[in-house]
This record gives structure tokens, sequence and C-alpha cells, in this order.
């Protein structure tokens, strides 16, 4: 970022309005030296000018009482539980079967009712999964539309396909020992 | 070579359970207190916690390490917690600073021993932060809690909220821009 030495001088006749560093675009600068991401220089630079324009000064003096201000809103204390509590859900989730483990991927969150959509998502993947075998390659693709896909889709879709394959191993296991009976 | 985080998630997908609590003893407290700030309350806060970990826990056997983990980690947090600020807006207008405020801002100074006109002052500021964080759209609270409280850089934080880093600027920008504006009167 560069401070020109007119601003670094401060404006004649102390005509706030007129000050570069109020324009739009160039208020970023009040950011960077806030979260200290300023050189040296360039601090030294806008402080010298901030000596000279009140108006710019104000701005500063009020970005720092914001950032000290935030520095107090400490968070509260972690329940002694929630490793605990943690480590028993995911257990419950282990132990459960497996059609309950995949509306728990499909399902956005455990307490909103997306389950008969999800229910329906599942039944689609299903019907996808059993036509067309998932190829060698599948995993390669995947990691390559990484990047613009959304993460947690891309998680949950591979998962539930993981799900599915497990199912079709089960389906496959009774039916054959369905066979040996 | 993965980061060390990654290089736990790689490990808790070899079946490595010890790793899986590592990687919780390094981030609960961050993604907690990250979360309490979202929505400001300590149970929901713990609760959407608990679904994040689980959802790492879930993604063990198909995770690829093609992001930063803290990336992928507060992006699940933030994804969580912009859905419980959607669906709860209602309330939350109506309830918003209980008595938390007062409790938390009350422990936070007892080892001074501050006068009791101290407490009151600190208690009313910390309730006019709270409020002006609250009343921040969503996406720029989760920006500015990202920047302020967790350090994450902006590549990151653009990462998290799937935009460009140009795009973060400005949240920031619009974000600290109104906090000076409605805040302006601590500088006094
Ligand atoms: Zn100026």
């Amino acid at each position: 970022m560069h401070i020109g030495n007119s601003v670094a001088n401060g404006l004649p006749g102390g005509d706030f309005h007129k000050c570069p560093l109020q324009l739009d675009g160039e208020t970023g600068i009040f950011l960077k030296w806030m979260e200290g991401s300023l050189s040296p220089e360039e601090s030294a630079l806008l402080e010298r000018h901030a000596g000279l324009c009140p108006a710019c000064r104000s701005i500063m003096q009020e970005h720092q009482a914001v950032w000290s201000a935030l520095d107090v809103w400490e968070p509260g204390e972690v329940s002694p539980d929630f490793n605990r509590n943690l480590y028993a859900a995911i257990d419950r989730e282990r132990r459960l079967p497996w059609w309950k483990r995949a509306l728990a991927w499909v399902s956005p969150l455990p307490v909103r009712p997306a389950v008969p959509l999800a229910t329906s998502c599942l039944l689609l993947l299903a019907v996808l999964l059993f036509q067309s075998p998932v190829s060698p390659d599948f995993k390669t693709k995947q990691a390559g539309i990484y990047e613009r896909v959304d993460v947690e889709q891309v998680d949950r879709s591979l998962d539930d396909l993981n799900l599915l394959r497990e199912l079709h191993e089960e389906l496959k296991l009774e039916s054959a020992a369905a066979e040996n009976l | 070579m993965p980061e060390w985080d990654a290089e736990l998630m790689l490990r808790v997908r070899e079946g490595d359970e010890a790793s899986f609590s590592l990687l919780l003893e390094r981030h609960r407290n961050p993604v907690i207190h990250f979360l309490y700030r979202m929505v400001q309350n300590q149970a929901v806060a713990e609760e959407l916690a608990q679904e994040v970990f689980l959802r790492v826990y879930r993604s063990r056997e198909t995770y690829e390490p093609t992001a930063k983990f803290t990336t992928w980690l507060f992006r699940i947090a933030t994804h969580l917690a912009l859905n419980w600020i959607r669906d709860h807006r209602n309330e939350r207008q109506q309830t918003s600073l209980d008595g938390e405020v007062l409790e938390g801002a009350a422990r936070q100074v007892a080892d001074r021993v501050p006068s009791i006109e101290q407490r009151l002052v600190r208690n009313a500021r910390l309730a006019e932060i709270r409020t002006a964080i609250e009343t921040l759209p969503a996406k720029q609270r989760a920006a500015v809690l990202m920047h302020k409280y967790e350090e994450l850089d902006y590549t990151q934080i653009a990462q998290v909220l799937e935009c460009s880093e140009s795009a973060v600027k400005s949240l920031l920008f619009r974000a600290y821009e109104t906090l000076r504006l409605r805040l302006a009167r601590f500088a006094g």
C-alpha cells in the first residue's frame, strides 16, 4: 500500500471532506492499520498523517476503541461434559442401523424436519448406485471437483455412497445366507 | 507434506481414535468460542459444536487434505451457525441479551475486584458490543469473528464463506465501519 507524501503531510486548512484517505477504496487502510498488517513505515506515515488530519485521527481513535472493546468479550467456560457427550454421540451413532446413520448424514441438523426429502434423495441415490456401479476413478474425479463444490455436500454424498455400498454388501450377504438356508 | 492437523485426520481415517482426541483438544475451544459469539448462547454453541465434531468424525473415511484443516472445520461450523441463525432469527430478536451477559462480564472482572460502578459500566459496554455484533448481517458477523478472534487470514475466511478475498475485505470493511459508528463513543 502506498501512502503518498501529500497524504502524510495532511491537508491545508483542515478540510476533512477532501482527505484522500476518506474516499471509497482507500479506507481499507484503517482496517490494515487496526489489524497490524501495515509495514512499520506505512504505519508511521499514517500516524503522522493522523497527527495533522483531525478527521482521520478521529476515525482511527474510534477503530482503536472498537478493536480494544472487542477484546473484552470473553466466551463462557466450556461444559465439562462436552467431550463425554460427544463420544457418547459418536458411540450411539456407531450402534445405529445403517439406515438411521444414512438419515443422520442427509439431515442438515438433528432437529430439522428434512427427513422426507432426505429419504427421497437416498432412495434416488440407491437406484442410481444399483444401476451403475461406482467406477474405480470415482474418488479421483471427486477430488478434482472438491475445490469447486461445497465441501460438506461432497463429504455427505461420498459417505451416503459409502453407506449405500455397505447396504449393497449387507444385502448380498443376506441373500447369500438365505440361499444357504 | 500435509499440515499437522491434516496428518492427524489422515490417522483418524486409518482408525487411530487417539488422533481424533488430539484434534478435538486442539480445536474444541476455538470452535465453541466462535459458535458462542455467532449465536450468543452457550448451550446452543455447544450443541452446534457437537454436530461439527460429529461431522468431522463421520467424514474420516472420505477425508482428503485438499484445504487447510482449520478452514474446513470453520466451514462446517459457519455453515451450521448460519443455518441456526436463519432458523431462529425471529426468536433471537425477542430474547437477545439474556442473563448470560451480566454473568459473563462479572466473572471476568471478579479477580480485579472492581467497584460496583465499574462493573455496571463494563457490563453495559459488553451488552452494547454483543448487540452491535448480533445486529450485523450474519456473513459480516462470521467474517469479523473469524478475523478478530480466530485470526484466520483473508484467504481462509474467503474459503470458509465461499467468496473472493476482495468480497471478504468488503464484508470486513462494512462490518467494522458499522461497529465504529455504533460504538464510537467508547473512544471518548
Ligand atoms: Zn486524513
